[in-house]
Parts: C-alpha cells; structure tokens; sequence
C-alpha cells in the first residue's frame, strides 16, 4: 500500500529550496573557514 | 639521515593523520549540496510505529510522548510503542496515564524479565508490530530525546525513494540548564553528527543511524531478519552496516533534529562511551572483510570511509607512537625533534582551525552556546602549544614578559624541560584529562575536575575512553548492557 500523501506540494518544495540554499551556505562557510587558514599560512610565512 | 631515523619522524607525522583525515571529512562537508537527495523525496506519510524502549524512564518518558503526540504527522498514521523493560520505578504507571490520554495511539508493551540490553527490548517490540500488516515503517528512539515537530516528516520523505532503506537525524545535545560537559558534547555532536554524517552522505556510507533516531522502512526490518543483533554493544551500527551491507541506502537528513539529554558527568559520559567505543571496536572486528575493499554494491569498502573510521578508532594509538617518536628523536636528534615537532603542531593547528571554525558556522546556533568549548576541545595546554607553532615570536615575547612580570625570570632557564614536556604532551593529555574523570567525586572535585578537563581537553577525554576500551576489549571484559541515566533536562527551545 503507498504512504499516505496530505501535505501540499508547494509547502514541500518551499521545504527543500530552503534545505537546498542551506547546502549550498555551507560551501560558502567552507571557503570562509579555507581563507581564516590561509590568512594563518600568510602570517606564519611572513615571519610571525 | 639514517632510516631509523626517518622511521621516528614518520610516526610523529602520523600523530598528525587524524585531524588531517577529519579536516578532508569537513572539506566534504562542503560539497554536500551536490549530493542531496531531495530530487527523489516526496511528501509522505507511511504508517509509522514509534518504538520506545524504556527501563525506570519515569522522569522523561511523559514528556516524550507528549512530544510524539504534537509531531506535524497525521495522528492516524502514528502509534507509539513504549516497550517497558521491567521497570522498578513509575515507568509502567506513566506509561498507561500516556496510553489513556492518547486512546488508539500509545501502547505499552512490557516485558517481565528485563535488563538484558537495548536490542534484545527492541526486540520485542518489532516482534509484536511485525505480527501484523499496519506498519509501513518503524521509527527507533531512546526514551529521553525529543523531535522537533517537523523531524518525522522530514526523515519520511526520504522513504519515496524506494531504494532508501533507512533514514537518521541530526541529535543535539538538549539540557538546559546544561554545564561545561554538555557544552563539549553539544559541539562534538555539531562535528560528529551535523559534519561528519554529511560528509558521509557524499561517499554514500553512514557509519551509525543514531540510536535515538533510526526510522527504518518495513521492507528493511523484514530484510534484516526481523530482528535486532543483540550480541553486540554498537547495535544500532550493526543494523545500519547490515542495511548497507544488502545494496540499500542510508541517508542523513540534517535538518530533521532531535534534542538528547547527555551526560552531564565525567562517570555517566565515561561509561556511555565506553560502551560505544567498545562497540565500535566489536564492529570493526565484526565486519573485519569490509574495510578498505571498494564493493560495487555499498559504499562502506571505500579507502575514504575506511580513513574516516579507523583515524577515530585508532587515535589513541597516533597521539601515543607520536609522543614517544619525539620523545625518542629528541635524546638522538635535538634539531630534528625540533623540526618533526614544529611541522606535526602546524598540520594539528591549521586542521584544528579549519575544523573549529567550520563546525561553528554549520551550526551557528548551537555554536553560540559552545564556542568557549569548541576552542578548548584539544585542551587549553594544546591550544597554547598551537599558538606556540603558528606564532612562535609573539608568544616567546607574551611568556617572557609574563616570567618577568612574575618575578619568575630564572625560569627562561628550563627551555630543554619545556620542549620536553610538550613532546610528551601529545600522550599525557590523556592523563591529565582522565585525572579529571578520577577527581570529579574527590574533595573539591567540582573544582578540579572541570579545570582538569579543559587544561587537557575533552577531545583528549575521549581518547582516553577508547584506550580504556582497548583494554577491556583485549580481557574480554564483561560487556553487558550499562544504560545511561537520563533526568528530563531536555528543553525543546534550546
């Protein structure tokens, strides 16, 4: 027997745009956390 | 350079192996949005069994009805199944108050003879929701976690896709008030559940469906035999190997969240650990033809799913042959204990910042709470020790500033003494952060044993718990089930 659907489509989408853009933020948080190390090989390398 | 030699700097190097494997853990993190599952979800709603074990839960387990009970679900495609283990306590009483107020929704199934462990409970339930066609899917829970309205829904949707199996959630740490403890627990979960189960969704392979979190499809219960293992400590990683194990999919769905009580104890969180960690080991040894051999049918025999397990597992063992390499290469070469010391603490301080900053950015609400503890999690003397690598001239100018401050000039003195003790300090924050689990119940142990943990670290803590493991899993050590207390400190606003 298939699982019950009742929740409107549109509210599920919103759900997983929402999922998908906070994926997609966390690439970004990748790339910042990447910088603040490159920033400490930067200052290691310049004689700190 | 003779080879013994290069032999010594390699070990020390490879005390450097498990931030290194955990910073490409993190890196992926990064790369989860390419791998998300959502195109193959849909808004579902399978008949859902709740299974609860429950052993003297009396303090929590009102309350996690009560939660089920407001679950954005329809109410007629939920029933929640406490299973009461022999309980001695008001367990039984308050489960039939929830049994009454919720008609047709909970049941209480007890058990008169219990103690005989989580599987064997659980056990017990799905014998009595298999007895008959209702069910389409189970969800597995411990008695003191609480969901966010939303998390069933969310795992739910996962079950559309018909090659999923099995789907976990994000577990939080949840007491409020909570102290110092839970705070290092509620920033190990960000990089334990929240970072490294996504970073497992991209290589296709969950090490464990949390044991208060499991929703299984029916299909999958029947396919594992209709049964949970119950020789082992780890069985809710039995069940997730086993489910992978037979070409099926596991998925983490993070924003479906749960919120645990965790131990709030150095002595409570020892002995859960303790059982996981053996569990862990039971596993490994359990599934000894799995690692490392790349299978076209799951994804756990991959080189990257190997290196996430084993650099957990076997950490311990690199912090130790690290410290005695240094320890051994500074009585034959100074310099290149030097050189190896300097070159492994700038790999651990550039993983550690990576690592540290990222966690608090994937979470940022829980980080506001835990920031304190993320920085300290390797132990105030390693963070030093790292500020020491990355910025040697600055913090040689601040130390001795500080000696001549103190009058303590004649100090500068003893730099051989220094360079030695943070060679061995690799190993003996182990010590030191386990003196905090022996004084925790001593004469001002409520002092001491905080102090102790953050000058040697919770990440050193747990380390020290899988020593211990190794040890008890090397006797063959009693290894019956040891249930964690839970008290009710679960606040759903945290």
């Amino acid at each position: 027997m298939m699982p019950r659907e009742s929740r409107p489509p549109s509210s599920f989408d919103d759900e997983v745009r929402s999922a998908v853009s906070y994926e997609k933020g966390l690439a970004v948080k990748a790339l910042i956390a990447l910088a603040i190390v490159a920033v400490l090989i930067a200052g290691r390398l310049l004689g700190f | 350079m003779s080879d013994f030699k290069w032999v010594l700097v390699a070990l020390v190097m490879a005390g450097a192996g498990p931030l290194v494997v955990a910073s490409y853990q993190f890196l992926l993190v990064g790369w989860h949005f390419r791998r998300l599952h959502y195109s193959k979800c849909a808004p579902i709603f399978p008949r859902t069994a709740i299974l609860i074990p429950a052993w003297n839960e009396a303090a929590v387990i009102g309350a996690s009805v009560d939660r089920l009970m407001r679950l954005e679900y329809p109410r007629d495609c939920l029933r929640v199944f406490v299973i009461d283990d022999a309980s001695t306590d008001e367990t039984p009483l308050v489960i039939q108050a929830k049994a009454a107020q919720y008609p047709g929704a909970v049941f209480q199934l007890r058990r008169d003879v219990g103690g005989q462990g989580k599987a064997q409970t659980l056990n017990h339930g799905l014998e009595r929701i298999l007895a008959d066609g209702w069910m389409q899917a189970v969800l597995i829970m411990d008695a003191d976690v609480i969901y966010e309205p939303d998390s069933l829904r969310l795992m739910t949707r996962h079950l559309a896709d018909p090659q999923v199996a099995a789907v976990t959630a994000y577990i939080k740490e949840g007491s409020r008030p909570g102290n110092y403890l839970t705070r290092f627990i509620g920033y190990e979960y960000i990089t334990a559940q929240a970072a490294a189960r996504r970073s497992q969704n991209v290589i296709g392979a969950i090490a464990c469906l949390a044991g208060g979190a499991q929703l299984h499809s029916r299909a999958n219960i029947e396919a594992l035999g209709g049964r949970i293992e119950t020789g082992s400590l780890a069985e809710d990683t039995v069940t997730t190997f086993k489910t992978q194990l037979r070409g099926a999919r596991v998925v983490f769905e993070p924003h479906a969240v749960v919120l645990a009580e965790e131990p709030g104890e150095i002595r409570a969180l020892w002995k859960q650990r303790l059982r996981w960690a053996r569990g862990n080991l039971q596993v490994t040894r359990q599934f000894w033809r799995v690692w490392f051999r790349p299978h076209s049918g799951h994804r756990l025999g991959s080189v990257s799913f190997g290196l996430f397990w084993f650099s957990l597992l076997l950490q311990p063992i690199f912090m130790i042959t690290a410290s005695a390499s240094l320890v051994t290469l500074y009585f034959i070469d100074q310099s290149l204990a030097w050189h190896a010391f300097h070159a492994l603490w700038i790999t651990n301080v550039l993983a550690y910042v990576f690592i540290t900053a990222y966690s608090l950015m994937i979470d940022p609400r829980t980080g506001r709470h835990v920031w304190r503890e993320a920085i300290l999690f390797p132990g105030l003397i390693s963070v030093v020790i790292m500020l020491a690598a990355i910025a040697p001239a600055p913090l040689r100018f601040l130390a001795y500033h500080a000696l001549d401050y103190l009058g303590a000039s004649a100090l500068r003195g003893y730099g051989a003494e220094v360079e030695l003790f943070t060679y061995i300090w690799l190993a003996a924050s182990m010590g030191v952060a386990y003196l905090g689990k022996l004084a925790e119940n001593r004469f001002l142990g409520r002092f001491t044993s905080p102090l102790l943990i953050y000058i040697g670290g919770y990440g050193p803590l747990l380390c020290a718990v899988t020593c211990a493991a190794y040890v008890k899993e090397l006797r063959r050590a009693d290894a019956s089930w040891d249930k964690t207390e839970k008290t009710g400190k679960v606040a759903i606003s945290a």
